[in-house]
């Protein structure tokens, strides 16, 4: 774990803050509450990875999870299902193009906070709601979402962005 | 060349019921239109089934009557969340019209407005509440795997699937594999253009498609099981066809087939686009089969009475370097452009109506370092209260302001990135849609930070927060990042920005400063200050009377007055 300076810190717990609190009416559905996802980049200088936003989250309320696998849709849906279950955040350290499979998944949770996959453990078809207590944190260094992602409104899933 | 296509009407039904009078059929259409009004759109009904004589479940959406396995409850569930917008009822009904014909529509219109929403709730009202789409998110990197499937071992425990897929990715890049997918989109390139120039007809096409992807799916199959991956088959077990959404769409739901929806159609490679010409049939509906091959050696998937497929693309004028949807398919869709003044009035209500609605909340109390940053006001300024007035007002305006030349500046100038000290244009695009306003707002009226030196809630800097987070972190450009702040300053302190505020020219952030403050006093401070205001009046009036009145006695003295005129104190 890299060491990082207490401002930064500071800034990082307020995005997780906004994160966690920013519930907000679906324009849609009347008694329907969304909550948004988190994006993180890190500037090309930055001292900060992953690991160090995981560990300023309590201990125990989250999974990191690194994604590395373009075609490996399954284990993010399964990290996914498992923060579900035990009401944990779950950090996404982005070391790979998302597939499409993945970003259709991303882009449901961001409009409805919740997805159906075709194909996963068996199930022809797959839904899961994210529980309101569950945050979806994705870190990703600026040069690699410049250069290697390739769904170019990556950055439209999602609300509140930390730079860091 | 895209425009609006009138859905096509469909046949006349044979045997149809004893025929009713013209009158007849205007009072019933009467009543329909009388009850769409009174229950807001959407009703439910059972009728007898002519055939079987049972009773049947049908949905009325808008005036387009479609039979629906959703119960009455389930309906009314549906409904009763329902927000429905002038321009969400113009898609919906259009989605329900095309569903009715079997006629695949493509939604033009801009982010934001709810089209993917809108089909997963058409979708409920015809299957239920648990009634789920097939989804589809264009990409570039969208290919053949999504969209008619890929092979996979049957059966696989989750343990051995994280491993099956760490090997698939490095047998997915071998050469033999790339070389292999290669030849299949030379080989579809091909065909498409053929197409296109007419060289050969559609059904000439799909019978080509259908043997080409036959070839393809055998190599692949006899490739994957040269590979490591074929160690996953344990005996008893095989690698199945994993259909993908467009099959899925055809056949799933035990054959009754589900609605899909490709979201992004535009960006997804040409030649990708091209394989749903599988869909189009006759009479511009839905093809009644599609050719592939599949598990067991099967061909044909005959399509399901529910198969339904929306596509959905931005405005291809505004988005600048997309695939533009291929000629082929273009008049195999029903086009349905959401009229951009819809969608621009869309946003400017929402944006603005969101000003009155933002939560009125008391946060909890945060525990940071005060010394490094600056805590969330514990007591914030109620919006319904008090910020609905006019601070709620200046800030939503101040809002607006910054959202729309946040936008002009950005198509201006455009974002970049530095690579190796050469700047080049940026892959990743910005469209803002209104939900990007509402989280701003929700922002300001939950995280509002405080003056330390006047102990009033600083909205200079609450709002400085949130254009950093919502707006500025998405730009690449660190000179744009600059810019943009130094935009926000001159709208909050600058003379651009400047507005007249009881009638004096004031910047945004002193009107903002005089209503917090204002907006922060409490009810006993108020009317000390409107006392103390009326004594100093008071006072001032009263001083300025003696004033004159002195001056009225000097000039009476040096009979500079006219002895009729009236004394101030008459």
């Amino acid at each position: 774990m890299t060491k990082i300076t207490s401002e930064i810190t500071q800034k990082i717990k307020h995005y997780l803050e906004v994160i966690e609190k920013m519930v907000y009416p679906d324009q849609h559905e009347r008694n329907n509450t969304l909550a948004d996802m988190g994006l993180i980049i890190f500037e090309p200088n930055s001292q900060v990875n992953a690991l160090d936003v995981q560990s300023i989250l309590p201990e125990g309320k989250s999974v990191l999870y690194k994604m590395d696998n373009f075609y490996d849709y399954e284990t993010f849906v399964s990290k996914l299902i498992e923060a579900n279950k035990s009401n944990q955040w779950l950090i996404v350290d982005c070391l790979d193009d998302f597939s499409p499979t993945t970003i259709g998944i991303i882009k449901q949770i961001g409009e409805m906070n919740k997805f159906t996959v075709l194909n996963f453990r068996n199930e022809n078809s797959f839904q899961l709601k994210i529980n309101p207590e569950t945050r979806i944190i994705f870190c990703i260094n600026s040069d690699f979402l410049e250069e290697k992602i390739s769904y170019p409104y990556f950055l439209n899933i999602f609300g509140a962005i930390l730079r860091i | 060349m895209k425009e609006n296509f009138e859905p096509v009407e469909e046949q006349p039904v044979e045997n149809k019921p004893e025929k009713r009078s013209r009158d007849d059929l205007i009072i019933e259409e009467n009543e329909i239109a009388n009850r769409l009004e009174k229950e807001r759109g959407i009703f439910y009904c059972e009728k007898d089934d002519e055939k079987s004589g049972e009773k049947k479940g049908f949905v009325n959406i808008l005036g387009v009557e479609l039979e629906t396995s959703a119960t009455k409850e389930e309906l009314e569930n549906i409904k009763n969340e329902l927000i429905f917008s002038n321009t969400d009822q113009k898609i919906i009904k259009m989605i329900a019209t095309c569903y009715k014909l079997h006629q695949p529509l493509m939604l033009e219109g801009a982010p934001g407005l709810g089209k993917t929403f809108l089909v997963e709730k058409f979708s409920q009202m015809i299957h239920g509440e648990k009634g789920s789409i097939v989804n589809i998110n264009g990409t570039p990197k969208t290919s053949e795997l999504e969209i008619l499937g890929h092979w996979a071992p049957k059966g696989l425990k989750e343990e051995e699937n994280q491993r099956y897929n760490e090997e698939f990715n490095s047998v997915m890049n071998k050469k033999e594999n790339l070389d292999l997918q290669k030849s299949f989109n030379q080989e579809l390139g091909k065909l498409n253009s053929e197409l296109s120039q007419e060289i050969i007809n559609e059904d000439e096409y799909k019978e080509k498609f259908g043997e080409l992807s036959t070839r393809y799916i055998e190599e692949t199959k006899r490739f994957l099981q040269s590979t490591q991956l074929n160690n996953f088959i344990k005996p008893g077990s095989d690698w199945e066809f994993q259909r993908g959404a467009l099959m899925e769409s055809y056949v799933g739901n035990n054959g009754r087939g589900k609605i899909l929806f490709v979201d992004e159609f535009n960006i997804i490679p040409s030649n990708y686009q091209q394989i749903f010409l599988q869909i189009s049939g006759k009479r511009g509906g839905l093809s009644d089969s599609i050719n592939f091959w599949g598990n067991g050696n099967q061909t044909k998937y005959e399509r399901g009475e529910d198969t339904f497929i929306v596509f959905a693309s931005n405005y291809p004028e505004t988005t600048e370097g997309r695939n533009v949807v291929s000629d082929p398919m273009t008049d195999r869709l029903v086009w349905y452009s959401i009229p951009g003044e819809d969608a621009k009035e869309k946003r400017r209500i929402a944006i603005l109506s969101d000003g009155g609605n933002l939560k009125s909340v008391l946060s909890e109390e945060i525990k940071v370092d005060k010394e490094k940053n600056k805590p969330v006001a514990l007591e914030q300024i109620l919006w319904k209260k008090e910020l609905a007035e006019s601070l709620g007002r200046q800030i939503t305006s101040i809002g607006l302001f910054l959202d729309e030349n946040f936008e002009k500046q950005y198509q201006q100038v455009g974002d970049s990135i530095d690579i190796n000290g050469s700047k080049r244009r940026r892959t990743q695009k910005l469209e803002l849609s209104p939900r990007n306003f509402y989280r701003f707002s929700d922002y300001i009226s939950d995280f509002q930070t405080r003056n330390n030196e006047t102990g009033f809630v600083d909205f200079t800097e609450t709002l400085q927060n949130a254009f950093e987070m919502y707006y500025v972190n998405r730009l690449a450009s660190p000179e744009l990042r600059e810019n943009m702040k130094k935009l926000f300053n001159e709208i909050m302190a600058g003379s651009t920005g400047k507005v007249n505020f009881e009638e004096k020219v004031m910047t945004r952030k002193e009107v903002l400063d005089i209503l917090t403050e204002r907006a922060s006093l409490t009810e006993e401070e108020r009317k000390k200050i409107k006392i103390e205001e009326e004594e100093r009046i008071r006072k001032a009036a009263e001083l300025a009377k003696n004033n004159a009145m002195d001056k009225e006695e000097a000039l009476r003295k040096r009979n500079l007055l006219q002895k009729t005129t009236k004394k101030i104190n008459d």
